[in-house]
């Protein structure tokens, strides 16, 4: 029997980012999953719960709820999305959340964990910095069995504010610690970060490119 | 006196006391120290020893107070994950003049400690430090007690400007001294302990990982800061978040609204450009 997963690839990447969405389920049938995408969800309260809105941010997480409550595994392509899931909803939300965001997989922890694969077969020739996130190590691991894909050290990225999902403008000098690197390409997991990044790097005409993990790990 | 929360407890106690010493060291040591109330003044004041130093800054006023904010926000903003963890520094007009915030500052020693930066060069002419006024120790030892919570990296002690046959070190070292309404959180018993706070980040989200965390200055972190997310919503408008909340619930609406934003997307908005498409249609077309 196959076994099944629901995509639950957040507002930001639905509306911003689809490509990033795809690309996760291409690399998730590729290591042998079905995959499936529920139309009733939409966000997971994240914005309102940074904002101070519990009340809202409940409510949405609810809707969540609802939509996966009976899914086996819900695997997302953002990190602070999955944390929101899986620590904040339930503080929120009570024993119930608990027992559907303990199934809430962030996509690079789900491979690795979950599925146990760490070579997806994938070739990206590009040098590439990656940016800071919680859970990191999964997405590091992954990258290490890319083709052709070489990874700069850039040091400080802790130091910029960057490292889960907030409105901040990203800052000038982490866009210059990253043209600075040398790199064509900065790959990501934090999906609003990395928006926010390819902005500021429009903006200052670098033609470095923001790709989200799963972007890298489908290409071959 | 060497455990963390007591240090800090004792500081905020005798606050008056140990701004007050450090003021008088630092000064004595050729520093010019300034007390400013709030980031628009840090600001302007920036913005004009700028002007009669004739070193021309990149932006304008109101990215000298951005950046102001970030490098030191208020505590309660910094306990609701708002902004970064450790300073960073805005070199400006090519290393001419450096914006750095304070990890800790020194009243014995009137030394300024400056975390997560690269060591070693001759570093910038002038050098301005903005530090919120709770940002104080009391002697040098306590400084030990505290870099390791900060996972801070390099660290830089200031004690002055440049002397005579020092062959690094700014000509000029000023020291901003910021309320940004510290001094009303002080008053706040139910909230003064905030001031403790010395952004270790142990209790951020994205850090802590959601299980218990005990805060090494001694902060209730349970209740205090879920006290401030609760009083946020009046601020942040609450109508906002409840239309966004009616929407979230109503999947048919949330793709109705995404088209909205593809009609009537704005530069300005400071997100790239949305895509022809959003996922679920790309889906929907794969599907077929």
């Amino acid at each position: 029997m196959t076994k099944r997963v629901s995509l639950f690839v957040t507002c930001v990447v639905d509306q911003l980012l689809p490509r990033a969405g795809l690309a996760m389920a291409d690399v998730l049938k590729r290591v042998g999953y079905e995959v499936e995408f529920r139309t009733a969800q939409t966000c997971c309260g994240r914005p309102a719960y940074e904002a101070g809105c519990r009340e809202q941010a409940r409510a949405v997480g609810e809707h969540f709820l609802a939509a996966f409550a009976d899914a086996e595994f819900v695997v997302t392509p953002s990190t602070s999305c999955a944390s929101m899931l899986r620590k904040r909803l339930p503080e929120l939300s009570g024993p119930a959340a608990r027992e559907v965001a303990g199934r809430v997989w962030e996509f690079s922890r789900f491979l690795v964990e979950i599925a146990k694969v760490e070579d997806v077969g994938a070739r990206f020739e590009h040098q590439v910095v990656v940016q800071e996130a919680e859970g990191l190590n999964c997405g590091l691991r992954l990258l290490g069995h890319v083709k052709g894909l070489e990874q700069l050290p850039m040091s400080d990225w802790a130091g910029s504010g960057d490292l889960w999902g907030s409105c901040e403008p990203v800052s000038p000098g982490l866009v210059n610690r990253i043209v600075g690197s040398g790199a064509s390409h900065v790959v990501g997991m934090e999906t609003e970060r990395l928006l926010l990044l390819r902005r500021a790097l429009q903006r200052g005409s670098h033609a470095i490119e923001t790709v989200h993990l799963a972007e890298v790990l489908a290409s071959r | 006196m060497t455990k963390p929360a007591e240090i800090r407890g004792h500081v905020l106690a005798n606050l008056d006391h140990y701004l007050a010493e450090l003021e008088k060291q630092l000064t004595g040591q050729g520093g010019k120290v300034v007390y400013l109330s709030s980031a628009d003044e840090v600001a302007d004041y920036i913005e004009l020893l700028a002007r009669e130093r004739e070193v021309r800054i990149t932006g304008g006023v109101e990215d000298i107070r951005r950046h102001v904010e970030r490098l030191e926000p208020r505590v309660e903003n910094y306990l609701q994950g708002e902004s970064s963890a450790a300073a960073e520094v805005l070199p400006m007009a090519g290393g001419e003049l450096d914006i750095s915030a304070a990890a800790f500052l020194v009243a014995e020693a009137g030394a300024i400690c400056l975390a997560g930066q690269r060591a070693g060069g001759a570093g910038p002419r002038i050098q301005i430090v903005v530090a919120g006024i709770e940002k104080v120790l009391p002697r040098m030892r306590d400084v030990a007690v505290f870099l390791p919570l900060l996972d801070a990296g390099d660290t830089r002690f200031l004690t002055g400007p440049r002397r005579a046959g020092e062959l690094d070190g700014p000509e000029e070292l000023y020291l901003i001294l910021l309320d940004g309404g510290r001094s009303e959180l002080l008053a706040d018993v139910e909230k003064r302990d905030l001031l403790r706070c010395v952004r270790c980040g142990a209790c951020l989200p994205g850090e802590a990982g959601g299980d218990a965390v005990v805060c090494p200055v001694g902060i209730d972190i349970e209740s205090l800061p879920l006290l401030l997310r609760e009083e946020a919503p009046a601020e942040v408008g609450g109508w906002k978040f409840r239309l966004w909340g009616f929407v979230m619930r109503r999947p048919r609406l949330y793709e109705f609204a995404g088209q909205m934003l593809r009609a009537f997307w704005r530069e300005e908005w400071g997100l790239p450009a949305p895509p022809s498409k959003t996922f679920r249609q790309s889906w929907r077309e794969g599907k077929k």
